[in-house]
């Protein structure tokens, strides 16, 4: 009786080893990048220079990069950073700006360990460092100061 | 018989004792006030020493209530310090400004708080008359205001002051942040904009970032000679096309070489306050150390 008692003792265990097959499984591991936040697919009517901007930055983002995937590496993404510049300055500033962003994009050596690595796993590159106005500067600490 | 009789004797001295032993208990509870303020005030230093502050400030102020105690008013205002509370920190330590042993103590606090809020005209003028502040008192004061000075923007005052303050120790330590402060490796936001203008890329390449400068340098060259190219061929709306992005990546370029020293030289100034915030805290800012605040 005893030995039928062990024998069945050593039962959940030899179930539970058939389990541990499973850590051997390929995991299954998404690389894409996490959505960046919401788009704001609306037209800005406060002047005519926004409202074609952001007509032509909807139908971009309608047409081809909804489509093609998130890919941009910089949060903002190229898109919203030129919306967003022209939106804190003006259209030729804006222009200049996103000119400079997507050059830095376009960087053929990737070297972009000057960037910090924000929550949404892109390089945080916000507009505001670009306005030339040195009190806006904003940089993520690793530290945990900013 | 016999076998029955022990059982139930042992049964009823258990339950003899059992008995004694809850009343006893009882009588115990009844004279034992654990909320005296004896125990209170053990309570409280220990969250205190256990950097529970908000609990520790309850029960220092259920103490503090029946015997006004100095210390543990300077304990509450330290304890509001930790926690950032930093305006009921320097309410709280204000009231002890008349007080014989902790004024001098608790106006350093308020003057590394006004420090650690970035208020520092404040602190110059609550260090200014450090003759107010005992002898053993006044090299803190001194030391304190000094390093005020590394984070202010105000000009450096001379770095023989530094030699009178410091101690040997840390001296070495605190003129290169000194040195820093006073020579910060700042580039040039014209000049990165001029390179630019001359040879697109060569401003970023002067701030470090060269992989951008030689794909600005790429992106313009390639733009500018299709603009050439297609004038060249007589193919004019695309000549004008290229032209107008040329234009508008030259002056991105440029533009972008002007941003990239300026975020340089942010990253100077933020790298030295982070560095000195390390530093000034792993020295507690200068600041007398004690057994009763747990130090």
């Amino acid at each position: 009786m005893t030995r039928i008692l062990v024998i069945l003792l050593f039962i959940p265990f030899l179930i539970n080893a058939q389990v541990d097959w499973e850590k051997w499984k390929p995991e299954n591991r998404i690389y894409q990048l996490p959505e960046n936040p919401k788009r704001d697919y609306s037209i800005d009517n406060s002047n005519l220079g926004t409202m074609v901007l952001t007509g032509v930055i909807d139908l971009y983002w309608i047409t081809i990069s909804d489509v093609d995937g998130d890919n941009c590496p910089f949060h903002p993404s190229c898109s919203t950073f030129f919306v967003k510049a022209v939106k804190k300055s003006n259209l030729i500033k804006g222009a200049l700006m996103f000119a400079d962003r997507f050059t830095r994009d376009s960087n053929f050596f990737k070297s972009k360990h000057h960037y910090k690595i924000d929550e949404t796993g892109r390089f945080y590159d916000p507009v505001d460092n670009y306005l030339l106005e040195k009190n806006k500067i904003v940089f993520i600490d690793t530290y945990g100061d900013k | 018989m016999k076998r029955k009789t022990s059982q139930i004797s042992t049964i009823f001295y258990f339950l003899f004792f059992f008995v004694l032993s809850t009343s006893f208990a009882q009588v115990v509870s009844k004279t034992n006030d654990y909320f005296n303020l004896k125990n209170r005030l053990k309570f409280g230093n220990y969250l205190f020493c256990q950097q529970d502050y908000l609990r520790a400030i309850d029960e220092f102020n259920a103490v503090n209530k029946k015997i006004k105690n100095d210390t543990l008013d300077f304990k509450i205002g330290y304890a509001f310090e930790k926690m950032r509370k930093y305006d009921k920190a320097i309410e709280k330590f204000s009231e002890l400004n008349g007080n014989k042993n902790l004024s001098g103590l608790s106006r350093l606090e308020t003057g590394k708080i006004f420090l650690l809020k970035k208020e520092f005209p404040e602190v110059y003028k609550l260090l200014i008359d450090s003759i107010e502040y005992k002898n053993n008192l006044r090299q803190y004061a001194g030391r304190l205001k000094y390093l005020t000075y590394l984070y202010d923007n105000k000009p450096l005052p001379d770095s023989s002051n530094y030699k009178l303050w410091f101690s040997s120790k840390v001296l070495p330590d605190v003129m290169k942040f000194y040195r820093r402060k006073q020579n910060p490796h700042y580039k040039s936001e014209t000049l990165s904009g001029v390179l630019s203008a001359i040879i697109p890329g060569l401003g970023k390449i002067y701030v470090g970032e060269i992989g951008d400068g030689i794909t600005a340098l790429l992106f313009n060259g390639v733009l500018g000679f299709l603009a050439y190219n297609n004038f060249k061929a007589n193919h004019k709306f695309r000549a004008w096309l290229f032209t107008g992005l040329t234009a508008v990546f030259y002056g991105g370029n440029i533009y972008g070489s002007v941003a990239a020293a300026q975020i340089y030289n942010s990253g100077v100034n933020f790298r030295f306050t982070r560095e000195l915030n390390l530093f000034s805290k792993k020295h507690n800012y200068f600041l007398p150390k004690f057994k009763f605040l747990c130090e």
